[in-house]
C-alpha cells in the first residue's frame, strides 16, 4: 500500500512537472537538473502547511514561480506566513485566500508600476 | 528560477497569475496527495450556492463635503475634512464593478494624513471570515486586511499618503509645481464570501483610490524697476588745442547706484564698464509658502531668483552695448531710465478636489508687470549734407501687463497665454545750428527714433515663463524744407544708427 501511495506521487510529481514546463518555460529551464527535487520539496513544504490536496498543492507550487521559492519565508511576505500558519483555515482556505491576495497585490503593483514617471 | 530577485517585483501580470493559477487547479484532483492521481484538464472547480451576485465598490457621494474656493490667492476649503469614502454595496448591478476614486493626501508620516473611510454594508456580509476587505497600498506600505462581522453595518479607515516625485526640478516653480507627479494608487478590494471549503470565490469588487499630493503652494513676488542708465560725453577743447573726452556712466538697479567715471585722453571710443549693472537690487521683495508656511528651503528659492533676475540684468546690458557701438559725430548726452519686468507676480497652487470627486490642479495668479518702460533723454549734434544740428529730446512710454488667471475646476486645462505690444515711437525735433540754405523758406528738422516689439506670458511644460522681444528702432535724421510757399514739403532722410534687437529671451519661473 505504501508502494502504491509513492507510485502515485511519483506520478503525480511527473503531472505536475509537464503542467509547469508548459506554464513557465523560463524559470523550469533554470532550474535544470534541480527540476524534480524542487517540485518533490515543494509539495512537501505544502503538506507541511496543511495543503494536503493535489490541486491545491499544484497552486501552491505555482505561488512559488510568482513570488520565488519559500517566498512565505521572506520579510516582505508575511502576510502569506500568517495565513500558512493559521490553524483555524483548512489547507483549501489557506490556497483560495493565497491565490487572491496574490492577484490582488500584482494587481496593485501594476498599477503603481503604470503610475510610475 | 523565479524570475526576479527576492525583495524585488515580478513581472507577472494578474491576467498571466490567474491563467497559471487555473492552470495548476485543473492539475490533480482534490483529494490528498498519494490517494490517485487526476490527470490535469479536468475543467473547474464548481462554486457554491452562498455566493453573491455581485459585489460593487463605490464611493459614497454625499460624505464629499468639501468644496474650494480661492481667497487672497489661496485655496481655501469651504468645509476642511480628513475622510474620504467608499462604500460597499452588496447587489447593486447599476454601479461599475470598479471605479476610481481621487483625493489628495500627504507625505508619509505627516501629522494628520489622509484617511479613506471605508464602509461595508451589512447586507453583504454572510459568515465570520467575510466580507474580506484587504488594501494594498503602493510599495514599502503594509497591507491591510479587515474583515467585518456578520449583519453588522461596519466601517474602517486607512491612511492614505501622497507619492513623491522621482525627477529633480530645474525652475523656480518646477521644483514645487507637481505637475509631473503621478498619483499613488491604493488598491481596495472586498470580497463577500471570502474564503469557502472549495472553489475560488467570485464575489469581490476592487476600487482604485488615487493619492494626489496635497501641497498648496503660495509665491509673491515684487521685482524693482531695474536698470537706470544714463550716459554722457563731452568734448573740451581748451586754448592750447588739446582736446579731452569726458565720459560718465551711471547705472542703477533698484535702489542702489554705482557710478563709473573715466577720464581719457582718446578721441574714440566710449568706456562703459560693466560693474554698474552687477549690483543686486536691494528693493525686492520675494515671499514664498509651501501649505502656509516661509521658509521652505528658502536657499534654493533666492538662487533661483537671482537666476531669473540675471536675465533681466543681461537685458539691461545688452541695451546699454546697443549705445556702446554708437559713435556720435559731434559729442552727445544720452540718459535712460529703464523699468524691466517691474511689478508684482502672486500666484497660488496645487491639486484641489472638486465637488464631483474628481482631483484637478488649481492655479490662480495674478500678474502686475511693467515689462519694459523707457525714458530716453538725449542731446546730441548730428551732422548731414548741408546742415550741422542738434538734437534735444525725450521719448518715454511703457508696455505693461495686468491680468488674472483662475483654474479652479477639472474642466480647465491650464494654459496661462497672454500677451501685449511694445510701440513707443518718437519724432524729436533739432535745431540747425550751420549750413541751413539762404533759398529755403522753412526748414525742420530732427530725429526719429522708438521701440517696438512684444512682450507676453505663457506656459511651458511645467513652467511660466515670460518672454520678450523688443527691438530699438535705431535713428533716422529727416530734414523737411520748403523753399517756397506754392511748393510741398520735401523731406530728406538719412540713417544714422541701424536698428537693434535690445533683448529677445525668456525669463523661466
Amino acid at each position: 500500500m505504501q508502494a502504491l501511495g509513492r507510485s502515485l506521487r511519483k506520478r503525480f510529481i511527473e503531472e505536475l512537472m509537464a503542467r509547469f514546463t508548459a506554464l513557465w518555460p523560463k524559470q523550469t529551464s533554470q532550474l535544470g537538473n534541480g527540476y524534480r527535487h524542487f517540485m518533490e520539496s515543494t509539495v512537501e513544504r505544502a503538506m507541511s502547511y496543511g495543503i494536503e490536496t493535489e490541486s491545491a498543492a499544484a497552486r501552491f507550487i505555482n505561488l512559488y514561480f510568482v513570488w520565488g521559492p519559500q517566498f512565505e519565508t521572506r520579510p516582505e511576505h508575511t502576510w502569506a506566513l500568517r495565513i500558512l500558519n493559521d490553524a483555524n483555515l483548512s489547507g483549501q482556505a489557506k490556497i483560495d485566500d493565497l491565490a487572491f491576495r496574490t492577484k490582488l497585490r500584482l494587481q496593485a503593483m501594476q498599477v503603481n508600476r503604470r503610475h510610475t514617471p | 528560477m523565479n524570475g526576479h530577485d527576492p525583495g524585488s517585483l515580478p513581472e507577472v501580470t494578474p491576467e498571466q497569475y490567474s491563467s497559471s493559477d487555473n492552470a495548476a487547479a485543473d492539475c490533480g484532483s482534490n483529494n490528498p496527495i498519494g490517494d490517485t492521481v487526476t490527470p490535469c484538464g479536468r475543467g473547474p472547480v464548481s462554486s457554491r450556492p452562498c455566493d453573491l451576485d455581485e459585489i460593487t465598490l463605490s464611493e459614497i457621494a454625499g460624505s464629499r463635503t468639501a468644496g474650494y474656493h480661492v481667497f487672497n490667492g489661496r485655496f481655501v476649503a469651504d468645509s476642511p475634512t480628513s475622510k474620504r469614502g467608499i462604500r460597499l454595496f452588496d447587489v447593486e448591478t447599476s454601479l461599475p464593478k470598479e471605479a476610481k476614486l481621487q483625493v489628495v493626501g500627504d507625505r508619509p508620516g505627516a501629522q494628520s494624513p489622509t484617511k479613506i473611510l471605508a464602509s461595508v454594508s451589512a447586507a453583504a456580509t454572510c459568515g465570520p471570515t467575510h466580507v474580506a476587505v484587504v488594501v494594498n497600498p503602493p510599495p514599502g506600505q503594509s497591507e491591510i486586511d479587515h474583515v467585518t462581522p456578520a449583519l453588522v453595518q461596519d466601517t474602517f479607515t486607512f491612511e492614505a499618503s501622497r507619492s513623491e516625485s522621482a525627477n529633480a526640478a530645474v525652475a523656480l516653480f518646477e521644483r514645487y509645481i507637481a505637475w509631473g507627479i503621478q498619483p499613488a494608487a491604493y488598491l481596495v478590494s472586498a470580497t463577500s464570501c471570502g474564503i469557502r471549503p472549495g472553489g475560488t470565490p467570485k464575489t469581490r469588487g476592487t476600487l482604485t483610490a488615487e493619492v494626489f499630493p496635497a501641497d498648496q503652494y503660495q509665491l509673491s513676488l515684487s521685482v524693482p524697476a531695474m536698470g537706470k542708465v544714463s550716459y554722457t560725453r563731452e568734448r573740451t577743447t581748451v586754448s592750447s588745442g588739446e582736446t579731452t573726452d569726458t565720459s560718465t556712466a551711471e547705472a542703477q538697479l533698484g535702489s542702489d547706484t554705482a557710478t563709473v567715471t573715466d577720464t581719457t585722453d582718446t578721441a574714440t571710443g566710449i568706456t562703459v564698464t560693466d560693474e554698474d549693472i552687477k549690483t543686486v537690487p536691494q528693493k525686492l521683495q520675494f515671499e514664498f509658502k509651501h501649505n502656509g508656511q516661509s521658509g521652505d528651503d528658502i536657499t534654493v528659492n533666492i538662487n533661483n531668483l537671482l537666476r531669473i533676475l540675471s536675465s533681466a540684468q543681461e537685458a539691461v546690458k545688452a541695451i546699454k552695448d546697443v549705445l556702446h557701438e554708437w559713435v556720435p559725430q559731434v559729442g552727445f548726452k544720452f540718459e535712460f531710465d529703464l523699468s524691466f519686468l517691474a511689478g508684482q507676480i502672486v500666484m497660488a497652487w496645487g491639486y484641489k478636489e472638486y465637488t464631483d470627486w474628481r482631483v484637478y490642479y488649481g492655479l490662480s495668479a495674478k500678474f502686475s508687470l511693467t515689462f519694459f518702460e523707457i525714458s530716453l533723454t538725449f542731446s546730441f549734434g548730428i551732422q548731414i549734407p548741408a546742415f550741422v544740428a542738434r538734437v534735444e529730446g525725450t521719448v518715454n512710454d511703457s508696455a505693461a501687463l495686468e491680468t488674472d488667471f483662475n483654474f479652479n475646476s477639472p474642466d480647465m486645462l491650464i494654459a496661462p497665454s497672454v500677451k501685449t505690444t511694445v510701440d513707443i515711437p518718437a519724432s524729436v525735433s533739432g535745431r540747425a545750428e550751420a549750413g541751413v540754405g539762404w533759398l529755403s523758406v522753412s526748414v525742420e528738422l530732427g530725429v526719429r527714433t522708438g521701440f517696438s516689439g512684444e512682450v507676453g506670458l505663457r506656459t511651458k511644460s511645467t513652467t511660466v515663463e515670460l518672454y520678450a522681444e523688443i527691438k530699438w528702432e535705431g535713428i533716422d535724421a529727416f530734414v523737411q524744407t520748403k523753399d517756397s510757399p506754392n511748393r510741398g514739403t520735401q523731406e530728406g532722410v538719412w540713417h544714422l544708427v541701424d536698428e537693434k534687437s535690445i533683448w529677445d529671451g525668456v525669463v523661466a519661473f
